[in-house]
């Protein structure tokens, strides 16, 4: 992709990105209703799931670029890999810090090993390890083939934290959107949901397309040094 | 401040300063390359006019 084609997209995204968050942040402080039982707390809510949904999907974007990857052995899908896999990382990351900060209010307590919260925090320590094996292999293509690898198994535990409070007793709640008959939420709550979800998924695409432009200019260093490796 | 409040404040706080310190963090790793690609292609092309 070319220079001027990066920094357009960049533009309208961070655009599009700071248009968004601040509908997002009026939505959830003045226009969403105070839920009864636990009050103005909830308004957590919608940046915790909003960020889970940005990093499940993210994950999945490294599942599909490393068997691509794995298929093709092309750079450029090992580059998408690692740039979603940080993405997921630090969308996880915003999903155990804003989770505690619900809970001590709600439950008394910061945190509970239920399956919820274990398997959220497994899949954080597995996309660690994934950008840690990366840093520790010095060997481009040993390197891209075993993240890429450890980007497909990593994966399995996606759906079992998607399922953990439907399969098992949790202290997490329990689903409110797709959980069955008794689930559901206040429209205007929906409004709250649809437009931090937005939001976040413009701010995680941005996020996304600068992390791959420091990967392509990464590949681009190698190969000039390896250029000059040549002459000299 | 009521405690329900003070956690929503520090949760988008937190979250925020996340998001703004990984773009940062990545803005300034992007410009340490770009600068780097320069100074190598100069390289380059003395080494090419050498030969």
């Amino acid at each position: 992709m070319s220079e001027t084609r990066y920094d357009r997209l960049s533009r309208g995204l961070f655009v599009l990105a700071v248009v968004l968050v601040v509908w997002a942040w009026y939505a959830v402080f003045v226009q969403v209703p105070t839920e009864r039982t636990m009050g103005v707390v909830q308004r957590i809510f919608y940046l915790h799931l909003s960020s889970a949904f940005v990093a499940l999907l993210s994950f999945l974007v490294v599942l599909l670029a490393s068997v691509v990857y794995l298929w093709t052995r092309k750079p450029a899908w090992d580059w998408i890999a690692v740039s979603a896999a940080e993405v997921g990382i630090i969308f996880i990351a915003a999903v155990l810090i804003s989770g505690p900060l619900w809970a001590k209010p709600v439950w008394g307590i910061w945190w509970t090993w239920d399956a919820r919260l274990t398997t959220t925090l497994i899949l954080f320590l597995i996309y660690l390890a994934y950008l840690l094996l990366r840093y520790y292999t010095l060997e481009t293509a040993r390197q891209a083939t075993l993240a890429a690898v450890v980007g497909v198994i990593g994966f399995v535990d996606v759906p079992i934290v998607y399922m953990a409070n439907r399969w098992w007793r949790t202290q997490h709640p329990q689903p409110v959107i797709l959980g069955g008959s008794e689930s559901g939420l206040d429209p205007r709550m929906w409004y709250g949901v649809l437009v931090t979800f937005a939001a976040m998924l413009t701010v995680g695409a941005l996020v996304f397309l600068q992390r791959y432009r420091l990967e392509e200019t990464r590949h681009a260093v190698s190969e000039l040094r390896r250029a000059i490796g040549r002459l000299e | 401040m009521d405690i329900g409040l003070k956690h929503l404040f520090l949760a988008f706080a937190l979250v925020w300063i996340l998001h703004l310190g990984y773009l940062l963090s990545l803005a300034s790793r992007q410009k340490r390359l770009s600068e780097e690609i320069h100074t190598l292609e100069q390289a380059l092309k003395g080494s090419e006019r050498s030969r």
